[in-house]
């Protein structure tokens, strides 16, 4: 049987134990953590284990010494009460067998929480082993961590490049598409500056063809007025000539006749009488032979019109013919009109017969020169005086002799001149003459309108002009119609290019949402908040000596920190050196205090740094 | 006096004829012009050059935005659908409560820490097309390096978290967290 003062020791020691066990552990807590906690707390359960059971054996002890007692008491009454005591004894067998039990349930017990505590150690160490594997899998997750940011680090770069080579892309296409477009305006310009110069080179051909044209019909007709007038002035002198020459002799016969006729006066005044009525008839046939020759003239022209080249031929040589045929008539008129004064002179004077054999032929004389100038019907009224004095017949005859050899001579001069005319006039190609021939009756230039010509100009001027409006009113009507066909094709265009905006647009919506995204997730992203670089900055700057007891605080940068150092010296070093930073914007303490120290420990200052930091150093 | 007119206007008309007829032709040009062409020309110009005017413009500037569509869709197309769904984890379009609940727990639990206590609410957005979930975390067990590493899991997170407060205290190996996360409205 255990003694109880050396029971009373065993607890003493052991209670020594457990307080050096339990000072161990909270060592040990400080040095472990949160995971020597438990542990401790085990320890604890398991100290708590031991005293109860320390206590269970000193129950038991002192259960028996109670036995012994009640042993001791029941011998001293086993006589007295011996049924009693075989009652109490069966009792306390009962009681003691029951008390048994239950110790032995609580051996059992104990013995369950031994092989709970042995579990717990063996979960203990595979807590230990899973803490490691942890500890290892952590690593390897914050490679795999920093891998993932990496990546998405590259994937937005890629993203933004992608983005940008797409803007490139764009810019490219759009400048492509203003080149081309550039070309297209340049081809079509030199397509049409040629079309100009081609036009422009048509018109000049056309323009000096015209020139040229315009140029040798004038030559033609200067050439043509100039020969015109060359011949006009031809025929004017020889009718100038004709004229001298019959002058001359009209002035040799009136010397003559004045020599003979001044006793015949009284004669004179009949003739003239007779003159008078033969110069009357005369007259009458003359102006009806002239108006004739005029209204043929007007025929000619009329069908001069209508054979230009021919016509002119035709009308010199029926001008000729006809005036043949004029001196025929006049011939024949002036014979009846001379017959009619013969008659009449052969009533008063019957000798006279031969006078109007001259007369004829002096009138058709007359009648030449009439064909050449109009006015020169005074000079026919001389000659009929003169000739009319002529009394003698000898000299008749020499004058009419002489006439006629000039008569021939001019036939000739004339046929020559016909010829030559002719031959010319075979050379001279016809061109439509607008001033006709100069009649050979003085004052008489009678202008020929090419009327035919003139018509066809004004209709084909017509014509053209109204033919351009037409064509211009028709190439408008044209160009509406393109127009109408384009404005169709571009309404088509639009109507396929709003379809095709209609589905790009749905695919926008898709687009703008995720840019949308975009620009939140960077506006997001800009003011994302770095607490490391924040802690980084304090590792960086708070010198060894400092330590703080904690930290509490915001984004805003003002903050009031407890810390504690070496000495007073190493707070104004400290506090020193913050100021001197740039992203510090206030750095300051309100003094410290020493610290109680254990005996053997050094001496600390714990002092309150109020700091107010740039905001600025929470983002990257 | 009429003969002596007549051969005037003969002889005129035998010079100048072809002038006439000239002026003539212009002036039945210019009649046409003015009459018949202009008005023809001006008519055309209002109904249908205007309209084509109009319909060119039209479609110069549908081209255009069919063009920036285009260009839009090409720059999308070139884009990876990983990324995009990347960019919806990143902000989310629902706060997603639960699923930010569980991310967080993840990431304590990973960085070897015992979270006491987590509670989120809803609050004022920060822009009209941000809205903010704000949670109050409080986690045990953790010291200086341990609650360094725990901000930078938060920092690094593919959701983005903020965190906004920080309270720590060293000797009861406690710290004290309030953490924002972004939707998008």
């Amino acid at each position: 049987m255990p003694k109880r003062r050396d029971e009373k020791i065993d607890i003493s020691k052991a209670r020594a134990k457990m307080l050096s066990d339990i000072h161990g552990s909270k060592k040990r807590e400080s040095l472990f953590g949160n995971y020597l906690k438990k542990y401790k707390k085990k320890q604890e359960e398991k100290e708590k284990i031991r005293k109860e059971k320390l206590k269970t054996k000193e129950l038991e002890g002192r259960k028996k010494l109670r036995a012994d007692l009640l042993r001791a008491r029941a011998e001293q009454k086993l006589l007295a009460i011996e049924k009693r005591k075989k009652n109490e004894q069966a009792r306390i067998k009962q009681a003691t067998a029951l008390k048994e039990q239950k110790e032995r349930k609580k051996l059992e017990l104990a013995q369950d929480k031994l092989a709970q505590e042995k579990k717990e150690r063996d979960k203990l160490k595979l807590f230990k082993k899973r803490e490691l594997e942890k500890e290892n899998i952590k690593k390897e997750k914050k490679l795999l961590r920093e891998k993932k940011l990496a990546k998405i680090k590259e994937e937005k770069q890629t993203l933004m490049k992608a983005r940008k080579g797409a803007q490139a892309l764009a810019k490219k296409r759009k400048e492509e598409v203003a080149l081309k477009k550039a070309e297209q305006i340049r081809k079509l310009r030199i397509i049409k500056a040629r079309r100009r110069k081609e036009k422009r080179k048509e018109l000049l051909k056309n323009w000096s063809g015209f020139l040229e044209r315009r140029k040798s019909v004038r030559l033609a007709k200067k050439i043509e007025k100039e020969k015109l007038h060359s011949e006009r002035n031809k025929y004017f002198k020889s009718a100038t000539d004709y004229k001298k020459k019959l002058n001359a002799n009209s002035v040799q016969k009136d010397a003559r006749l004045k020599a003979k006729n001044k006793s015949k006066a009284e004669k004179k005044v009949k003739l003239k009488k007779e003159k008078k009525i033969r110069l009357r008839a005369s007259w009458i046939n003359f102006i009806g032979a002239f108006n004739t020759i005029f209204k043929k003239r007007k025929v000619l022209k009329k069908e001069q019109k209508k054979d230009q080249i021919t016509k002119q031929k035709l009308f010199y040589l029926k001008r000729e013919k006809e005036v043949r045929v004029a001196k025929k008539e006049k011939q024949i008129q002036f014979t009846r009109g001379l017959l009619g004064i013969k008659a009449a002179k052969k009533q008063i004077q019957p000798k006279k017969e031969d006078q109007p054999k001259k007369l004829i032929k002096i009138s058709e004389k007359e009648l030449q020169k009439k064909k050449l100038i109009k006015k020169e019907l005074g000079f026919f009224k001389k000659l009929v005086k003169k000739n009319v004095v002529l009394d003698k017949e000898h000299k008749k005859q020499e004058a009419k002799k002489e006439l006629e050899k000039k008569a021939k001579l001019k036939e000739k001069e004339e046929e020559k001149a016909r010829r030559i005319r002719e031959k010319e006039l075979r050379k001279i190609r016809w061109s439509s003459p607008e001033i006709l021939k100069a009649n050979l009756i003085r004052d008489e230039v009678v202008s020929y309108i090419d009327w035919k010509k003139n018509l066809i100009m004004l209709f084909v001027g017509i014509f053209v002009s109204i033919m351009i409006i037409g064509v211009s009113y028709q190439y408008l009507n044209i160009e509406e119609k393109k127009k109408q066909i384009v404005n169709e094709a571009l309404l088509e265009k639009i109507d396929q290019t709003t379809k095709k905006i209609e589905l790009a647009k749905r695919n926008v919506k898709l687009i703008v949402v995720f840019q949308e995204k975009m620009e939140l997730v960077s506006e997001i992203m800009d003011d994302h908040i770095y607490w490391n670089n924040f802690f980084r900055f304090f590792e960086d700057n708070i010198s060894n000596d400092v330590y703080f007891f904690g930290f509490s605080g915001d984004v805003s940068g003002v903050y009031s920190l407890a810390a504690s150092a070496k000495n007073f010296n190493t707070i104004a070093e400290q506090i020193k050196s913050l100021r001197r930073n740039e992203s510090v914007l206030v750095a300051s303490t309100q003094g410290g205090s020493v610290a109680a120290s254990e005996i053997g420990e050094a001496q600390f200052v714990n002092f309150n740094l109020n700091l107010e930091l740039d905001t600025n150093i929470f983002l990257k | 006096m009429n003969i002596n007119i007549q051969r005037q206007i003969n002889i005129f008309l035998a010079n100048y004829f072809t002038y006439l007829v000239f002026i003539l032709v212009i002036v039945i040009l210019s009649i046409g012009y003015l009459f018949v062409l202009k008005p023809k020309k001006e008519a055309f110009e209002e109904n249908i050059g205007r309209e084509a005017v109009a319909r060119e413009q039209q479609y110069l500037a549908l081209k255009k935005d069919l063009a920036g569509l285009e260009e839009l869709s090409l720059a999308y197309k070139g884009i990876d659908s990983k990324n995009i769904a990347k960019l919806d984890k990143i902000l989310p379009l629902k706060p997603d409560l639960e699923e930010l609940m569980k991310q967080i727990e993840v990431i304590v639990f990973q960085n070897g820490l015992l979270m006491t206590s987590m509670a989120i609410r809803e609050e004022l957005s920060k822009t009209q097309k941000i809205g903010v979930a704000r949670i109050t975390l409080s986690v045990v067990g953790t010291d200086y390096m341990g609650l360094k590493t725990l901000l930078r899991s938060f920092e690094n997170n593919l959701r983005l978290l903020d965190v906004q407060t920080v309270n720590f205290t060293p000797d009861g190996r406690s710290a004290n967290l309030e953490i924002n996360a972004y939707y998008q409205l």
